[in-house]
């Protein structure tokens, strides 16, 4: 497997997006630059699209390789069904796909997920709350090129970094999901994109809190897989 | 599908190359558990299928494969019957002897079905006595086996008085009524040829602690001497870090003694760890697939993972009793790692099936998809937890609309069936509650509520006509108090249910 050829530096601070103009191109210079700015997709990353046009282009071409990202999707509003766009995407591609279900209570359903697309060939299901304890092996090892922790348990600051390095190393991506909105105040250095869902009347809204511009996305539950209205 | 009942007139028949849980049922005649392997040779005949036999659905070519494999094991002349009941397995085995057969028949194609209900009382018979002599020989309780030949011959008179041809006819009986005329042995023998495979407590799916099918009179074969070495510790050992270092050696003497005896791959280890007041503990190293120890050298990271996971479920509940007893230091003296279970693989499969290799093998001849399944199985193995992959099955009622792919292994969904499973599956959330939660009726009716689907129980299986089960649900979407949108059926008697969540 090939992995990334160049030397990349983070900076480690809450503050990286308010770095003054001036300053940023002096660190530049050496080398260093926050996190956000590595907006650009190394050439050789695979990214996994969703087959939608309007839900790529939000995603930049879709979730790239090397990358973690963060998504607010709260419970009951059928925002996983976005999440299973890129997954269906990426197993219809033949792509090993993880699933870690930390959801209490909750097991998946895989009469669903094949018929939103998902070839159940490529997908491992595991459920775990604390990821990070329990498959440890499965981050050191590039076998899943897309891994999806579904509402894991308080994710510390070294477990975000573990996770982006291995991301990084091993050449995979990892989507975060949480069972809540994020928050713009706190900031996450170790996300690539941070994105929050919404439901709206007949779809979603889609609000990227992080990623090369902050922008937002109307899509309509039909568009995705021809799914029934929520709207009751 | 888990028993294999082989007759084979070939001396150096090894089963061990086919799983390391098998028993000499008499001389000529072997039952073999194909569970703990049943995956691996699903893997295999996977990548087996992807070269040959891509026109056929999996489980032809899971048999497809099992019947090469045995044919360059037993030779030509086998008979051999696969079943998920040891017993069946053996019934059908004897018919296809007694009728000059030859080859082999699953029972999960009509074929094999239809030779297993041809047994004739005589072979039924034959083998219910074969049963008992195991039974004796293994102590079933209160078993006398005067007693048993004495109430076989009275089930014998009394089927033919009744003028019943075969077993098979007898199905009708119910089983309390066989057990209070002729106990509870021959009872047990009437279940097993009865039972349907996917039957709650079927001989095929309840295993008692050791692994062998509960009930039946199973003796692990043990054939070779165990492979074992032995560690006496200089100093005790109570951390983990600290013993890592010295069982990699010991792992490393293990596969030395395990090269001797040619290719192998090895299911489970136990460690027997020995405390300084010199009580014992025995840990148990399982690994998922069938894994080639000695193909790790020098890091043997696989099996210290797992070791290290057995380790730490152990230790805590030794330590605890430790306490109890009042010993306050609880250190390891000395230990003894052992192999328990490991098939061989033996030069004459490995040039026949290609997919019986390692990675780099793979990779050196551009099989990309027989490396990532190595990787996969490889990635497995070193878990603490399993991964779990799905198939979906042609059913309505949702909690049969899928099955585990590694226990099971289903002829996939017919083309014809798939757009009505995929109407049904757009339907239905993403997530739902292992059982349905029982939920008050929903007070405020005027959430709006979206009518998915009515389902029907199937009513034809047994409890559901007795009116035992209600048979009708009536799904909805709707939003709970916290504005989530849940999905909830009706049940026949009107109560309410939470099954899933739309998340």
């Amino acid at each position: 497997m090939e992995q990334f050829k160049v030397p990349y530096l983070y900076m480690v601070t809450r503050f990286t997006s308010q770095i003054p103009e001036n300053m940023a191109d002096i660190l530049d210079q050496h080398g260093v630059r926050p996190a956000s700015s590595l907006g650009g997709v190394a050439p050789d990353a695979i990214q996994f699209g969703s087959g939608n046009v309007a839900l790529d282009e939000f995603l930049e071409g879709g979730l790239a390789t090397g990358a973690v990202s963060e998504w607010g999707m709260p419970a009951g509003q059928s925002l996983r069904e976005i999440a299973l766009a890129v997954v269906g995407g990426a197993t219809r591609r033949e792509m090993m796909v993880l699933w870690v279900n930390g959801q209490d209570g909750l097991d998946v359903y895989p009469p669903a997920w094949s018929a939103r697309g998902v070839d159940l060939r490529f997908i491992r299901f595991v459920t775990a709350n604390k990821p990070l304890e329990v498959l440890k092996p499965v981050f050191l090892e590039p076998v899943f090129r897309l891994m999806v922790l579904d509402s894991p348990k308080h994710l510390g600051s070294e477990e975000w970094a573990f996770i982006a390095r291995q991301a990084r190393a091993m050449d995979i991506h990892v989507m975060v999901l949480h069972n809540f909105l994020l928050s713009g105040s706190r900031g996450n250095i170790w996300a690539r994109l941070r994105i929050n869902g919404k439901q709206r009347a007949n779809g979603w809204r889609l609000e990227a809190m992080r990623g090369k511009a902050h922008k937002c996305l109307e899509l309509t539950s039909d568009i995705l897989f021809g799914l029934p209205s929520l709207d009751m | 599908m888990f028993y294999l009942a082989i007759s084979s007139s070939q001396p150096d028949f090894k089963p061990e190359s086919l799983t390391p849980r098998f028993m000499l049922w008499r001389p000529g005649i072997w039952l073999l558990d194909l569970g703990p392997v049943w995956a691996y040779w699903c893997h295999q005949a996977g990548s087996h299928d992807l070269h040959d036999l891509h026109d056929l659905h999996d489980l032809n070519g899971l048999h497809g494969f099992l019947r090469q494999a045995i044919s360059a094991l037993a030779g030509q002349g086998v008979v051999a019957v696969l079943d998920a009941n040891p017993w069946r397995a053996l019934l059908g085995m004897e018919v296809m002897c007694e009728r000059g057969l030859n080859g082999f028949v699953s029972a999960q194609n009509a074929l094999g079905r239809n030779l297993v209900n041809e047994a004739s009382w005589d072979i039924w018979f034959r083998l219910a006595d074969e049963v008992a002599a195991h039974w004796f020989g293994t102590r079933r309780e209160r078993f006398n086996l005067q007693v048993f030949r004495r109430q076989a011959r009275q089930m014998a008179l009394g089927m033919e008085r009744l003028g019943i041809r075969k077993p098979a006819d007898l199905g009708g009986i119910p089983a309390l009524a066989i057990r209070r005329r002729y106990g509870a042995p021959l009872h047990d023998l009437w279940l097993w040829s009865h039972e349907a495979p996917s039957a709650p407590g079927a001989l095929g799916a309840p295993r008692i602690d050791d692994g062998s099918p509960a009930g039946f009179p199973w003796v692990l074969w043990r054939q070779e001497q165990a492979i074992q070495v032995k560690r006496h510790l200089d100093s005790p050992l109570l951390e983990w870090e600290h013993m890592e270092i010295v069982l990699r050696e010991d792992v490393d003497r293990l596969c030395a003694l395990l090269n001797k005896q040619g290719a192998g791959r090895i299911l489970s280890l136990e460690w027997r760890v020995v405390f300084l007041d010199l009580s014992c503990l025995v840990i148990p190293i399982r690994f998922r697939h069938p894994h080639d120890l000695p193909a790790e050298f020098p890091h043997y990271r696989t099996a210290l993972l797992q070791a290290c996971y057995a380790f730490e479920d152990a230790i805590p509940a030794a330590m605890g009793a430790a306490v109890d007893l009042g010993v306050y230091e609880k250190a390891i003296g000395s230990w003894d790692l052992m192999v328990t279970e490991k098939i061989n693989l033996p030069p004459v499969m490995r040039d026949l099936f290609g997919s019986v290799r390692a990675a780099n093998e793979a990779e050196a001849t551009d099989d990309a998809e027989g490396v990532a399944k190595y990787r996969l199985q490889q990635l497995e193995n070193r878990l603490s937890v399993p991964l779990s992959a799905y198939e979906v099955t042609a059913n309505w009622i949702p909690e049969e609309g899928y099955k585990n792919v590694q226990k099971n292994m289903q002829p996939n969904v017919e083309p014809y069936t798939r757009p009505s499973l995929r109407a049904l599956g757009l339907r239905r959330p993403l997530f739902v509650y292992p059982k349905p939660r029982s939920s008050p009726q929903p007070t405020n009716q005027s959430r709006a509520w979206v009518f998915c689907e009515r389902i029907m129980d199937k009513w034809w299986r047994s409890g559901s006509a007795s009116g035992q089960e209600s048979t009708q649900r009536d799904y909805y979407m709707m939003r709970d108090q916290e504005q989530r949108a849940v999905w909830v059926f009706k049940d026949g008697a009107g109560k309410w249910y939470v099954h899933g969540m739309y998340n």
